[in-house]
């Protein structure tokens, strides 16, 4: 099977020649899958030299199709053969046939907007205007101060919460004690990296009257409605996001007021690091230096986890604080930002609500890792900072900053 | 039991191609146990088969099996101990001797051997009824030389010579790593089959993870002379090819995180 690709204003028209069978249905799949991940999310496949489709090239159809669905593209074959219309009209696929092209598609040669595909750029939505979350630090522990049950605070995330900080998903501290690690908490969803550099992260979801709760040696939390939402995605100039532009923008937004943020984006490059040895191991307060703090953090290493999808919250602030810190390639802007990440899932496009976008990820295939965002700065060597493709960024103003002082 | 005590070996010690190539290892192999050893290129795995192999003496430590000291045998002295198959197939027979003279050999492996009658009709009968185990239909080919046979037939008779008088210890030197996946994955099941049948203890470095995770009881994960993971019980029987993969990883991680990460975490992890 030969395909090729044509853009057409906002559309991308399919030529897929020959027989779309077994043996062609996974590249067919994986060349349009690819395509919808790049934005590409309105397609037309002209058919007219499709000479066979079999149960499995209707099978690859299905899967574009429902890929399209989630992200609210668009979908249909034109000009089929009588095969291929037979075939799929008698399979109950007829919606999928259409007649020449969309009214609003170029002329063959034409490709209309400088980049067709959907949503590039940044586009920016206000949810509620006066939306503002009230923050909160419950727990305070700060590297490498001994933990003991005083510090320990058992925590309750309710769905219009965001958190982060070291916690651990046990019943008591004594439980707890030898588990503290990274997490995140979103819309009531809560995922954490148990302190072991060979266990998998782990999460909570709310369900019915269960609530996820923690104990936790360091929090951060900020509760109410998101206000506003960022969708970005990549034009010719900007390929990606770093983390820094992202808060710049929400500072800018906020009118440089500290905000807590939640982003859900295709990751480029996480630099990071996490916890492989609880605190609550700490027996009295003392600095840790190299080598020894290899036993306690691990750091990736290499900008990871390309391509998967990152679930980020945090809080930002213009000013210093004892919880955040001032970002080496942005230094006007502190953060704390912990990353979860999931295999990839497509977002749909457009305005997008925060909850139902979250509970997709938890309910779907298991979080790969989690840690807490870092700035790696080093000369020559560093990795630099984070950075996303495409994805959605809620955020709201703190009502009450003084808290991060 | 095989117990390795801290055992070093550094090759060309003072010069600019020193080789720190085992860094005081130490591991015990319980009877019965069959253990594999993964590791990445140059990280010590074969170079800890041949320092029990006693392909040379270690600089420091010692390796007791079943009861004696063998730190200073020399390698002849452990083959009445030790069973071996190399990476190369065509490696440790006569490929102009028939398999039953190859056999016949390879069972007086540490004995006293003379010019006696060794392939006598009884024996052929024995070795018939242990070759026709191996289901490669070799038992009605007894009297061919073992050069015509293919390198899979020929690592698979290998291993039945290596355990034949029942060896103290096993040791698989990639065994598979020269044959065809076929030929390799025919090689391995009969391994499994053959250590579980005869209860021996083996010591097996393998490149293939698959092969790791499938046969051994225990996985030693090697890296720059030294183990750094150690599975066993029910690590062992949960680990997947994945967790070997992000083990690997995490060793490499480690090796690049250095001063200078620690000093930009310290500015940064709060």
């Amino acid at each position: 099977m030969k395909i090729e690709l044509e853009q057409r204003g906002r559309y991308l028209l399919i030529q897929a020649k020959g027989r779309l069978d077994a043996s062609w249905a996974d590249h067919f799949t994986q060349t349009l899958l690819l395509q919808i991940r790049k934005g590409r999310h309105h397609l037309v496949i002209d058919a007219s030299e499709m000479i066979f489709l079999s149960s499995a090239g209707i099978r690859a159809l299905l899967m574009v199709y429902k890929e399209l669905n989630i992200v609210h593209g668009s979908f249909f074959i034109t000009n089929p053969t009588s095969f291929v219309e037979q075939t799929l009209s008698t399979s109950g696929f007829q919606m999928w046939l259409g007649k020449g092209f969309p009214e609003d598609m170029p002329a063959a040669g034409i490709a209309g907007e400088k980049d067709a595909a959907e949503n590039t750029g940044i586009q920016g939505f206000i949810l509620k205007d006066d939306a503002q979350l009230t923050a909160a630090e419950p727990a305070a522990w700060h590297p490498w101060q001994a933990v003991d049950k005083k510090r320990v605070q058992a925590l309750v995330f309710e769905k219009d919460t965001c958190a982060l900080g070291i916690g651990s998903a046990a019943a008591s501290f004594e439980d707890a004690r030898d588990h503290f690690g990274e997490f995140l908490a979103v819309a009531g969803n809560v995922v954490y990296q148990p302190p072991d550099e060979q266990a998998l992260p782990d999460y909570l979801i709310p369900e019915k009257q269960f609530l996820p709760r923690m104990q936790c040696i360091q929090a951060m939390s900020c509760n109410g409605e998101m206000g506003h939402l960022i969708r970005f995605a990549p034009t010719d100039t900007t390929p990606f996001y770093r983390i820094s532009a992202l808060l710049t923008n929400i500072l800018n937004q906020t009118g440089g007021k500290s905000a807590g943020f939640v982003v859900l984006g295709e990751i480029e490059g996480l630099v990071g690091t996490a916890l492989i040895r609880s605190p609550g191991r700490l027996s009295k307060e003392r600095e840790i230096v190299f080598p020894e703090i290899r036993d306690w953090l691990t750091f990736c290493g290499e900008r990871s986890y390309s391509h998967q999808q990152a679930l980020l919250t945090g809080v930002v602030s213009k000013t210093g604080a004892t919880f955040l810190s001032p970002m080496p390639s942005a230094p006007h802007i502190a953060a704390h930002i912990h990353a979860a990440v999931f295999p990839y899932q497509p977002l749909p496009n457009g305005k997008i609500e925060l909850e139902s976008a979250i509970a997709k990820f938890f309910n779907g295939p298991p979080p790969l890792a989690v840690m807490h965002l870092t700035d790696d700065d080093r000369p020559a060597v560093g990795l630099g900072e984070s950075a996303l493709i495409r994805g959605a960024c809620w955020f709201s103003p703190l009502q009450n900053p003084e808290v991060l002082s | 039991m095989l117990k390795i005590d801290s055992v070093s070996k550094t090759f060309h010690a003072g010069t600019v191609n020193e080789v720190r190539a085992l860094q005081d290892v130490s591991l015990s192999i319980e009877d019965g146990c069959f253990t594999g050893i993964i590791g990445t290129n140059g990280s010590g795995k074969s170079t800890l088969l041949n320092a029990v192999a006693g392909t040379f003496t270690p600089d420091a430590g010692s390796i007791h099996l079943a009861g004696h000291d063998i730190t200073r045998w020399p390698e002849y002295k452990r083959a009445a101990l030790i069973g071996r198959v190399f990476q190369d197939p065509f490696a440790g027979t006569a490929p102009d001797m028939s398999i039953a003279e190859n056999i016949a050999i390879a069972m007086k492996r540490g004995q006293h051997r003379s010019f006696g009658f060794a392939v006598t009709r009884a024996f052929k009968d024995d070795v018939a009824d242990r070759v026709r185990t191996l289901k490669m239909g070799l038992e009605d080919r007894l009297d061919n030389p073992i050069g015509t046979l293919s390198g899979g037939q020929r690592q698979a008779l290998t291993l039945l010579m290596a355990v034949w008088t029942r060896p103290k210890l096993l040791l698989l030197d990639e065994h598979t790593a020269a044959l065809d996946p076929k030929s390799a994955a025919k090689v391995a099941e009969l391994t499994k089959i053959i250590i579980a049948r005869e209860k021996l203890t083996a010591l097996m470095v393998t490149h293939s993870m698959q092969q790791a995770v499938d046969l051994p009881d225990r996985i030693i994960m090697m890296h720059r002379g030294a183990i750094v993971e150690d599975y066993q019980d029910e690590r062992k029987q949960r680990v997947r090819v994945p967790d070997l993969m992000a083990t690997f990883d995490r060793v490499q991680k480690r090796e690049l995180f250095d001063e200078s990460v620690a000093g930009m975490l310290k500015a940064q992890y709060c």
